[in-house]
């Protein structure tokens, strides 16, 4: 099936805490274990192609000590595993950004999607982890990539995807090598096939 | 169809003429491969994507085969394929719109929906593109039922890549719209066409080089390497024995016999009346592993070859015994003899075959006579 658009992100340390405190963190809401993409102003028309359909959601904030609800606009749509594609797609929804976080749009509740589950991460020693979600003819689709496959010149990788996340990967690993008491890098950016564009973001510079 | 694992070099070279030119002709002799090689070209471009979705272990997206560099419009992924064969009565109403009559309403007429327009409104889509294969060009009134469109589609004279006119540059033709009302239609840059002719075909009405100038030529030729291939030869240059000894002398008897009968035709006619190697090719069919199976497969193509080579030359017995290397070897050598009968007091020459082709071991002889002269 043909790719149309991918976005993806590096995982920090953070984003995997996010998956494996699902136990400790579920019955407490989940809006503390979204993945986080921005800025949003740039990943918002490639989440609209993606996802078109949106639905509403009630949201809260809290605003001093009080919780004020409000009503969001939310893309909504299904998701499957690239790798066991003979499970129904499931519920998908990326949230826009919060008042807290005004530039980053979110994917709710990652641990509960059957590609992104806890149990699915890839083992230490394969370098970084990625998790892509793209859409081709037959929908969302979602997997983990691992450094190790990214590189691996045995992988028939479309150039441009490959090129694209491996520049931006190369970038924070070069500052990070200078910096090594800094946080590792936020490494995110989506590739769209169909109009050939790419953008990749590293911290919070775009690259 | 089937198609071969990666593209052929033709197909590549198609497709990358469609990429560049946007409107393509293949010509060459019967039997060269055209259609074989279309078939290939469209089953390329539809189902192309230059990344796909792949399951199981690895990476999760892959590069789509065949690659990027020659498709055209490869970033669209809506890609669909239409297809014509020209006739003698394909009219410019199924090639682009025009009134037609309604069927089942006596009296009534419809506008038109011919598959170059069905082709363009597809590619004038979003994200969409589309090939439009024209099979048998020059067997139809290809200038009339192409008309005044084939200005439209020249690579230089379309719209932009939503479809919109670009002022000073756009040639939009004139088209009904559902109701009969002409209107502006804009060609799309993501259509492509196509067109396949036998030159040796007679046309219904002559075209001019000028228009033929607007597409870009991709020649076909009858290629000896084709059969070499798809008989297993490792050569065509080991000595054919008297009789052969296993398939491969046969086979390598019929390529060689054919080659030599093109030799011929290309000098008594010329290169437009060859005989493409498919006319060897049975296709679907297994290869035998016997001589005696070998000479039968080959058998119907070789009747076929003498049947176009008698069609070339009509009426001129003299060229045909030239062809087929009668008047090459010493009398009595041939399998077959030309001999001269008296008619109204006339002499004529006179082709005698004996169903030599019917026979094993003298259809061998006569490849090796003809292959060897």
């Amino acid at each position: 099936m043909a790719v149309r658009r991918v976005i993806f992100k590096r995982l920090l340390e953070g984003d995997k805490d996010k998956l494996r405190r699902e136990g400790a963190k579920a019955t407490t809401g989940g809006g503390a274990m979204d993945w986080r993409f921005g800025p949003w102003e740039e990943f918002d028309p490639v989440v609209a192609r993606m996802i078109p359909t949106t639905d509403v959601r009630a949201s809260r904030r809290k605003a001093g000590n009080a919780w004020v609800h409000q009503d969001v606009d939310v893309h909504v749509g299904t998701i499957r595993s690239s790798s066991e594609p003979i499970f129904p797609a499931e519920p998908f929804e990326f949230w826009p950004p919060t008042d807290a976080r005004p530039f980053e749009g979110r994917i709710a509740t990652p641990y509960k999607l059957r590609p992104f589950r806890p149990e699915v991460l890839p083992p230490a020693g394969e370098g970084e982890i990625f998790a892509f979600v793209w859409e081709d003819e037959k929908g969302l689709w979602g997997a983990y990539v691992t450094e190790d496959v990214l590189r691996d010149p045995n992988q028939n990788w479309p150039p441009l995807l490959r090129k694209t996340v491996l520049d931006a990967l190369d970038e924070a690993q070069t500052w990070e090598h200078a910096h090594p008491k800094s946080p590792l890098r936020n490494v995110r950016g989506y590739v769209d096939f169909q109009t050939g564009t790419r953008r990749t973001f590293v911290g919070t510079r775009s690259v | 169809m089937s198609t071969p694992a990666s593209p052929s070099d033709l197909a590549i070279e198609v497709l990358r003429s469609l990429r560049d030119n946007k409107l393509v002709l293949v010509d060459g002799p019967s039997a060269s491969g055209k259609s074989y090689v279309l078939g290939e070209v469209a089953h390329l471009f539809e189902s192309f994507a230059s990344a796909v979705t792949a399951h199981g272990s690895g990476a999760p997206i892959q590069a789509g085969a065949p690659g990027t560099n020659f498709m055209p419009s490869p970033n669209r992924s809506k890609r669909k394929v239409f297809r014509i064969v020209m006739n003698q009565s394909t009219r410019y109403s199924q090639v682009w719109r025009d009134l037609e009559p309604e069927p089942g309403a006596a009296g009534t007429l419809r506008v038109s929906k011919g598959e170059l327009w069905k082709a363009n409104e597809w590619a004038l889509q979003p994200d969409s593109t589309a090939l439009m294969v024209i099979e048998e060009l020059n067997r139809g009134p290809a200038v009339k039922a192409l008309g005044p469109g084939i200005m439209g589609l020249e690579t230089d004279k379309r719209g932009d890549d939503h479809g919109n006119e670009i002022p000073g540059k756009t040639f939009p033709i004139k088209l009904p719209d559902d109701h009969g009302n002409l209107v502006d239609t804009v060609i799309s840059p993501h259509l492509y066409v196509v067109c396949a002719q036998n030159n040796a075909d007679t046309s219904v009405e002559p075209i001019d080089s000028a228009w033929y100038r607007r597409f870009a030529r991709v020649k076909f030729d009858p290629d000896p390497n084709v059969l070499r291939a798809h008989f297993g030869l490792p050569n065509l240059s080991d000595p054919l024995p008297d009789s052969p000894s296993g398939p491969d002398d046969v086979f390598r008897a019929a390529v060689l016999a054919w080659k030599r009968i093109n030799e011929r035709i290309a000098i008594g006619s010329s290169g437009d009346y060859l005989i493409g190697h498919g006319v060897l090719i049975r296709d679907g069919q297994a290869l035998p592993t016997d001589a005696p199976a070998a000479t039968a497969y080959v058998r119907e193509g070789w009747r076929r070859i003498e049947r176009h080579v008698e069609e070339v030359f009509y009426d001129q017995v003299e060229a045909v015994a030239d062809v087929l290397r009668i008047t090459a070897v010493p009398t009595g050598s041939h399998p077959y003899r030309l001999e001269r009968r008296t008619f109204a007091d006339i002499e004529r020459p006179l082709l005698v075959r004996d169903g030599v082709v019917d026979d094993d071991a003298a259809l061998y002889r006569l490849l090796k006579t003809i292959a060897e002269n």
